[in-house]
């Protein structure tokens, strides 16, 4: 492992008690905002120019697109071979700190405790995975290979867009003015559950749970309508499948009970709250306005701890969640989209 | 023969794949996309850790350990001959526009994707239309999805779905609600050729770039 990679390591180990995080509601989305552009200024600053003109890209339809769910040294779904930005990996320490400052600044509390918690899994990935990589082998895993993007000029008026993301990963925050978008997002783990200092970490356990606590609340002629009669082995609608959509398909939530829907709700909101609070307050507004028309689809076992796909599909929402291959529930990806609202289209549209 | 067997050898070697990713199986996630003249047919194939060398073999006919541009288009037809796409009970031809291959150590992880794009041409009138799509592509090894999507057009909507277990097979019903008119259609094509020349004409330092994809481009890459 270089210098950088264990400073690294041992950076974002630090930082999840070290770095400020808001306990309280959080101030105005504009103010929320400024902080983000305030964050991503102090990290620009920290850079040499070779450095910012890395991390600073124009803000096109090309470019938001590049974000993979893969590892580094593998073509990503949009054809491009690296992602965009400047990877840890070649940074100091302290411009790490100040590139996980701009993540913190653009997230929540608990959306910016699941990144890291992603990041740690996947250096628990490299660890058990390089001492038998081949020499010559591409494929790197951990927390050098995280890169940190920012499209367009960050403002508290125009637009801008914050990309962090790496194998598993790909945070999309889209600012436009007092709005911000977390649409799509990708999270994953592997492993999906790990021992740091002694405590188990689980990155996405409780999108698990809480799915599996929601499909055995329902009676059985409602999980009847939610599970569908086909295995489904992968996201449909993953990385590079932007602007696509399907038929939503299992039970309708016009079907479920006002508690049934609460707990829709809530499994939404682990997607949602990964944003600031404000604007993932206004979004949760918006999926329980919706929630009548919002589908719960589910494949597989419905015993916690066996294997199981689902989807959550509404008008402004799609959340898929699908164990992968041989290790099943010890490899997870999921996809966050909104059909209406993705790269903050909507509010460009509006403006 | 024996250049083949040791890219082979070679692929295995390095093949050192996370443990968890796919391994015996090959993933074969197909979407259809339906517009009032045609039916798009998109392929994503990745063949697990353990099923990659017996797939890169087929695609890779000369065993160099690279994919040339002709191979994959090769493997991309054999594919589509274990396709059947049915529209109202008659069987439709496809054809070919895009194939795509990942490098060969992206095949030995387990995370090499092959891209196949087909289309076939139709003219759906008015109305509910049966269409039925089977893939048959290694189906010792194969596990599926199949989805229709959204069209992006309000006259072409989906209907019922129903998928077997193994999501193999698809049968879909596609509501029209307007006619393909092919008068108009020569119509607008003739308007946006004589634009498009037009245009030419008071533009002579323009690259007149064809929107014409490549059918397939050379994959591998030197280390």
């Amino acid at each position: 492992m270089s210098t950088l990679k264990r400073a690294g390591a041992v950076l974002l180990l630090g930082l999840v008690t070290a770095l400020p995080v808001t306990t309280q509601r959080a101030a105005p989305s504009a103010a929320a905002n400024v902080k983000g552009v305030d964050a991503a200024k102090a990290f620009l600053a920290t850079l040499d120019e070779r450095q910012r003109a890395k991390v600073v890209l124009p803000l096109n339809a090309t470019t938001r697109t590049i974000w993979s769910n893969l590892p580094t040294g593998i073509t990503m779904q949009v054809g491009a071979t690296e992602r965009n930005g400047l990877k840890f990996g070649d940074m100091t320490p302290s411009q790490q700190q100040s590139a996980l400052a701009v993540v913190a600044a653009v997230l929540s509390r608990t959306g910016y405790q699941k990144v890291l918690n992603i990041v740690h899994a996947d250096q628990r990935l490299e660890e058990t995975s390089a001492p038998t990589r081949p020499a010559g082998n591409k494929i790197r895993f951990g927390t050098a290979e995280y890169y940190l993007a920012i499209l367009g000029t960050p403002s508290p008026t125009d637009r801008w867009m914050l990309q962090f993301g790496g194998h598993h990963l790909a945070v999309n925050v889209s600012v436009v003015g007092r709005d911000t978008v977390l649409t799509p997002t990708h999270t994953g783990a592997q492993p999906a559950s790990f021992t740091l200092n002694g405590e188990t970490i689980r990155p996405l356990g409780k999108e698990n749970d809480k799915a599996f606590a929601l499909m055995n609340a329902l009676d059985a002629a409602q999980q009847k309508q939610a599970l569908l009669s086909y295995q489904i082995r992968n996201l449909v609608l993953g990385p590079g499948e932007d602007g696509k959509m399907i038929q939503p398909e299992g039970i309708r939530g016009s079907a479920l009970n006002a508690s049934q829907q609460a707990m829709l709700v809530d499994l939404i909101g682990e997607w949602v709250t990964m944003l600031n609070e404000d604007a993932a307050a206004a979004k949760l507004k918006d999926v329980r306005g919706n929630i009548g028309d919002t589908y719960f689809a589910w494949a597989g076992s419905t015993t916690n701890g066996k294997e199981a796909y689902f989807r959550v599909q509404g008008p402004t929402v799609l959340v898929e969640y699908a164990p992968q291959g041989a290790a099943g529930t010890d490899h997870i990806h999921t996809i966050y989209r909104d059909p209406t609202n993705d790269y903050g289209s909507a509010v460009r549209d509006r403006r | 023969m024996k250049v083949g067997a040791l890219a082979l050898g070679v692929l295995l070697a390095l093949a050192s794949p996370v443990q968890s990713h796919r391994l015996d199986e090959y993933l074969q996630a197909t979407r259809l996309a339906f517009s009032l003249d045609r039916v798009v047919v998109e392929l994503d194939l990745t063949p697990g850790v353990s099923v990659a060398p017996q797939i890169f073999a087929m695609v890779d006919r000369d065993g160099d350990g690279r994919v040339s541009p002709i191979e994959i288009e090769g493997y991309a037809r054999r594919v589509l001959q274990d396709l059947s796409l049915q529209i109202d009970g008659r069987l439709s031809s496809l054809t070919l526009v895009r194939a795509e291959s990942p490098s060969w150590d992206e095949f030995g992880e387990g995370l090499g994707t092959i891209h196949v794009e087909a289309f076939t041409d139709t003219a759906f009138r008015k109305g509910r239309h049966r269409v039925v799509y089977v893939n048959a592509h290694e189906p010792a090894i194969g596990v599926y999805l199949v989805n229709a999507l959204i069209p992006s057009i309000a006259d072409v909507t989906i209907g019922a779905e129903h998928r077997d277990a193994l999501q193999r097979r698809i049968d879909l019903d596609v509501d029209v609600t307007a006619s393909f008119d092919p008068a108009s259609w020569l119509m607008l094509t003739s308007a946006a050729v004589a634009a498009v020349v037009i245009l030419r004409r008071y533009r002579p330092n323009s690259a007149g770039r064809m929107n014409v994809r490549r059918l397939a481009a050379d994959s591998s890459r030197p280390d």
